[in-house]
């Protein structure tokens, strides 16, 4: 026998021990990168089981937990545009509602089919350029974007004025006003928005892809901005607007920088809803979405983004929930409920689910240490 | 730096408020590296004029000028650049903050990311904010608050707000800072020590020092030059000792039976 054969276990018990080295320093190596990065990859397995759910819940969900999965995410879209300026930066805005209401119909009079434009202004034709303009399903991103865009415009309109000259409760007055303009403005411009009947026939693009896509995006812009240098000086305005000023900080810039913002994901928000529920009136976007608004970032905590989220999804399901408070009682019945809500929240749980901060990994680690260690 | 340049300049400042004049016809020359004190009974005017200063109020009369610049008008956050800070009588830190934030936020001006940086975020931001992070820890350590970087400002015990409040404004890197009664609600031992620290910055950091005091005897300590003002009006200006005996101040504060006793 020739030699390497002969002495065979000794040399694989040799080449094994090698392999094993290898292995047991690759394995110290990714612990090292896990140990490092596990925010991250846990941040990347929840994206990708948030994938796997859409791509199957697209499908396989039932309509109804459908319908109110994207109501939860568009209210939880425009609630963080609206955590960013009333709870992060502390300027009391209610003009949300004007905002969703332009990106509404702007997104509606995009993507509209020709021939349902035809049918649906009747009294006055609509005007050019819309009457020769119908985005594709593949394009709605761009009249979503659009919506954003014309939201981001009216808030730079009101917002240099507002923003400039009023705070606290003026600031609230004037953005109200601001919204109610709005109302009255769609609401008596039969040939662009066809008044008060509406448009109807929309086309349903709105799904769970682009619900929860652009959550995602909004939240990690959201994010971002709150932990940057911007997002300390927009804190810092809220905490004390006299000292932030006096240490060099530009705070009208910085209140309408988290004004247009908020009117964009409003806009946005407006957009989407739209093409969900596949008919818009002027009143669908009255003061009470503003309210809607306020009522999830007060019950998530103002200035919680994580708060925003949880609150959006929240709301959805209970305002679907209470639907047969509706049918059972009075028409109207189940907004009475929620202010009640509203009321004993500021009473009794002033500062929401989150106060002021947002879910990490670590905390959720801590939680569930605390937890444990009362369960034992 | 010139030693007998002036720094700040108060020429005529008035201000009224409706009928009431808070501070009138009031002039005053700072010098570089000088430590000064505008001390006066309460009520007298003295905040008015650090608001005048740093374009909080703007003044019905009188020009301000710093480094020989017109700033009169102003807004606040501009006169900040230039390089005047200030802290405030009632403290004025972002409460739920912590300490280490307080000192970031007076960064922020000088940051040259955009909001775009910060949110994809590019490289150029990442440094900018890891730079931030250090230097507002070197601050803080130099200003013996390295512990409590980490602690909400609004948790911290009053001595260490107060000098939270001071490293915030040390990091906006003035050339001239403006004490707004530093030694307010403190014990005597406390105002001592709160003194030893005012003058151990000055040295650090080679700051010019214009303080507010309504206290005498913290100023008397560390100022050489000591103006008085009482009802808006500038009724003595000297070294401490000068001060001690001017007739007029003690009047202003004893009352006048006090002199005549």
């Amino acid at each position: 026998m020739r030699a390497w054969a002969r002495n065979w276990p000794v040399r694989l018990r040799a080449w094994a021990r090698g392999l094993l080295a290898v292995l047991r320093a690759w394995g110290r190596d990714l612990l090292a990168v896990l140990r490092a990065y596990w925010r991250f990859f846990l941040t990347g397995l929840v994206l990708a089981g948030l994938f796997a759910f859409v791509s199957w819940g697209e499908k396989g969900l039932d309509r109804f937990i459908w319908r109110v999965l994207n109501f939860g995410a568009i209210y939880a879209i425009a609630a963080v545009g609206y955590t960013v300026i009333n709870g992060v930066t502390g300027q009391f805005s209610l003009g949300a509602h004007g905002f969703m209401l332009l990106g509404a119909y702007l997104t509606t009079l995009l993507i509209l089919p020709l021939h349902q434009k035809e049918m649906v202004w009747i009294l006055r034709p609509l005007v050019w350029p819309f009457n020769r303009i119908a985005l594709p399903g593949s394009m709605f991103i761009l009249a979503l974007l659009a919506g954003g865009v014309a939201a981001v415009l009216a808030a730079v309109v009101v917002g240099i004025p507002a923003l400039r000259a009023l705070r606290g409760d003026y600031l609230a007055i004037a953005t109200l006003g601001f919204g109610e303009i709005l109302f009255l403005l769609v609401a008596n411009l039969p040939q662009l928005t066809n008044g008060a009947m509406g448009i109807k026939g929309i086309p349903p693009y709105t799904n769970l892809w682009w619900t929860f896509g652009i959550l995602v995006v909004v939240v990690y812009a959201a994010v971002r901005l709150k932990n940057s240098s911007f997002g300390r000086a927009l804190r810092a305005i809220r905490e004390d607007e006299l000292a932030a000023e006096s240490m060099g900080i530009n705070v009208f810039r910085h209140k309408l920088l988290a004004f247009l913002f908020s009117a964009f994901c409003a806009g946005l928000a407006g957009g989407l809803m739209a093409a969900l529920i596949g008919t818009i009136t002027p009143d669908l976007f009255r003061f009470f979405m503003t309210f809607y608004l306020l009522l999830i970032i007060v019950l998530g905590g103002m200035g919680s983004i994580s708060g925003a989220v949880v609150g959006g999804f929240i709301f959805a399901t209970i305002f679907e929930a209470l639907r047969f408070v509706d049918t059972a009682v009075v028409p109207g019945m189940r907004m009475v409920v929620f202010a009640l809500l509203l009321i004993a929240s500021m009473l009794f749980f002033r500062r929401g689910l989150f106060g002021q901060e947002e879910f990490t990994w670590a905390g959720l680690g801590r939680a569930g240490r605390w937890v444990w260690s009362k369960i034992r | 730096m010139v030693q007998d340049s002036v720094i700040l300049s108060l020429q005529n400042l008035t201000m009224r408020f409706g009928g009431l004049v808070a501070v009138r016809e009031f002039s005053m020359d700072i010098r570089y590296g000088e430590l000064v004190g505008l001390i006066g009974p309460n009520g007298a005017g003295k905040t008015t004029i650090f608001n005048m200063i740093t374009g909080h109020y703007v003044p019905s009369e009188g020009r301000v000028l710093f480094e020989g610049r017109d700033i009169t008008g102003l807004p606040p956050w501009k006169i900040a650049r230039l390089g005047i800070a200030r802290t405030f009588q009632n403290i004025r830190l972002c409460r739920e903050m912590t300490a280490l934030e307080n000192v970031l936020i007076s960064f922020h001006p000088r940051v040259r990311s955009t909001v775009f940086d910060a949110l994809l975020p590019t490289p150029r931001y990442v440094r900018e904010e890891r730079w931030m992070r250090e230097r507002g820890l070197e601050l803080l350590a130099a200003v013996g608050l390295e512990r409590w970087a980490h602690f909400r400002a609004g948790a911290l015990p009053y001595g260490l707000q107060r000098r939270v409040e001071i490293a915030r404004a040390l990091a906006t890197q003035p050339k001239l800072l403006l004490l707004d009664e530093p030694a307010a609600g403190m014990n005597p031992q406390e105002a001592q020590d709160l003194m030893g620290f005012i003058l151990k910055i000055r040295e650090t950091f080679g700051l010019t020092i214009f303080l507010i005091e309504h206290v005498m005897q913290v100023v008397m300590g560390i100022c050489p030059r000591i103006r008085v003002i009482d009802f808006g009006v500038s009724i003595a200006e000297g070294t401490p000792e000068e001060i001690k005996r001017h007739p007029k101040v003690i009047e202003a504060y004893l009352g006048e039976e006090a002199l005549r006793a």
